[in-house]
């Protein structure tokens, strides 16, 4: 994987406190597993741009960092995202382990980052919701549950069409990813009812760009891990006022 | 003479000190203040660490053993700072991380934004197996920073907590200041430390913290949590 690459920033700045969110996020998702141990979990989010691939990118390096092994699924096959974040060929993906009849390992990509392997979503099938719901995807997920700790799935949105709805039905746990300013409570709430109708297991809301305003002004400038040249300038200047 | 519990005083180990003549400045900062002991305490995150706890022990000796050649009179003891997920209990069992200078207490890092739910459960686990958690600078913790009072419920728990030197003087901050101020009041603080991280910015001086806490709350004050809290939790600096 290319060293820098902005949306991953787990994988390249762990110690920033955007990391720090995503290592609380891991914890809180094995502790409420802690009865029966979530091992495939869909992110999803109501309405599409919300940040699900970028939060479940980064969740996946996160758990792999912490010597899980980890599958990432690009079930979106309508417009897949995680290659582009993790810059990788598409060329063969989900769609195309589906379809064929061929060994899982050879689609799999493996030790993108250390411990984690990506399933890209393949080439854009003209019938999404027909192959998520194959039994080919079953039999699939099924298997990859014994080789792997865990397997996160990057999803359509729920508002728009049905696939996310299916693919929870394979998913432990589904996360839902809110962008705070953007997304309409009531939007929020009608993905809530189509998840519940299906039963799907709702373990959270992962509420994304927040204004750093809003959670308090002090925390950036004197976060903790590591000190540039500019906080170093604005911790002194404080210093000099708070001085008697 | 001061016990500092909470320094990453050394070089490549964490984001503190990043060379052997940074952390032997550190040091001689340390030992200008009235620091004789200091805790090396770098950074464990599960799955982002560099070091191996059962190394820290030989560096620190690597470290002593260049104090003394260049004559500061100061002994760095071996310890790390945790940072809080699930397997804390689990990774003490295996060696992987550890308490501070061979005591029971083990320094716990929370994450700076918020109090999650597993908290209380992580906290326990290490209680059951014998550790004394302190917590490391709550006052820095935005949910603590709203609710000062939450400190009170880890208390009666048996659980410590230590502040940084630098809240006190103000250095992160109106609210970090505001909230050790009023743990200080309450009596809800065990430690000062310095949390060191360089020579510059975050040096692993205390005495401005000192002053302030002797000024406003006495010299008896000042000597428990600069000094005999330590004595008292972690057997080291009697001499």
């Amino acid at each position: 994987m290319p060293e820098k690459h902005a949306t991953i920033i787990t994988h390249n700045n762990p110690k920033s406190p955007v990391s720090e969110a995503y290592r609380v996020l891991r914890t809180n998702i094995q502790f409420s597993g802690v009865d029966k141990p979530l091992k495939t979990i869909l992110v999803t989010s109501s309405g599409p741009m919300e940040g699900k691939t970028t939060t479940i990118a980064n969740l996946a390096v996160i758990f792999a960092q912490c010597g899980n092994k980890v599958l990432l699924v690009d079930t979106d096959l309508r417009r897949p995202m995680l290659h582009k974040v993790f810059m990788l060929l598409n060329d063969r993906g989900l769609t195309n382990l589906l379809t064929s009849q061929n060994n899982t390992v050879s689609f799999i990509q493996h030790d993108v980052v250390k411990n984690l392997d990506v399933l890209t979503s393949g080439t854009i099938p003209p019938n999404p919701s027909e192959l998520l719901s194959s039994n080919a995807m079953k039999n699939f997920i099924e298997k990859v549950k014994n080789t792997y700790d865990i397997i996160l799935m990057d999803s359509p949105p729920v508002g728009s069409v049905t696939d996310a709805s299916i693919i929870s039905t394979y998913a432990d746990g589904t996360i839902l990813v809110i962008k705070s300013g953007k997304t309409e409570i009531e939007t929020v709430k009608r993905a809530k009812e189509l998840l519940e109708k299906i039963n799907a297991n709702i373990i959270g809301v992962v509420l994304n760009n927040i204004d750093k305003k809003v959670i308090g002004s002090n925390y950036y400038p004197y976060y903790y891990y590591g000190a540039d040249e500019k906080k170093k300038k604005r911790r002194n200047k404080k210093k000099e006022q708070i001085k008697p | 003479m001061y016990i500092d519990i909470h320094s990453h005083i050394i070089p490549g180990v964490d984001d503190g000190a990043k060379d052997e003549k940074m952390a032997l400045e550190m040091l001689k900062i340390a030992h200008d203040c009235g620091t004789r002991h200091i805790i090396a305490t770098p950074h464990y995150f599960i799955g982002n660490t560099r070091f191996d706890f059962a190394d820290i022990k030989a560096k620190c000796a690597h470290i002593n053993k260049l104090a003394v050649d260049v004559g500061i009179d100061i002994t760095v003891h071996p310890g790390c700072e945790v940072f809080i997920t699930l397997e804390l209990a689990e990774l003490y069992e295996q060696g992987k991380i550890g308490t501070l200078a061979g005591s029971r207490c083990m320094l716990v890092e929370f994450p700076m934004m918020s109090i999650p739910p597993y908290i209380d459960n992580v906290l326990y686990d290490l209680q059951l197996k014998g550790i004394i958690p302190i917590i490391a600078h709550p006052e820095c913790n935005i949910e603590i920073q709203q609710k000062p009072g939450l400190m009170e419920s880890y208390l009666e728990r048996g659980i410590l907590s230590q502040v940084n030197a630098g809240s006190i003087t103000g250095n992160f901050g109106v609210k970090a200041r505001r909230t050790v101020m009023r743990f200080l009041k309450e009596g809800w603080v065990h430690f000062v430390a310095s949390d060191a991280h360089s020579d510059t910015s975050r040096a692993p001086d205390l005495k401005n913290a000192a002053i302030i806490i002797e000024k406003k709350f006495g010299a008896k004050m000042r000597d428990e949590l600069f000094k005999e809290n330590a004595q008292k939790y972690l057997a080291i600096g009697f001499e």
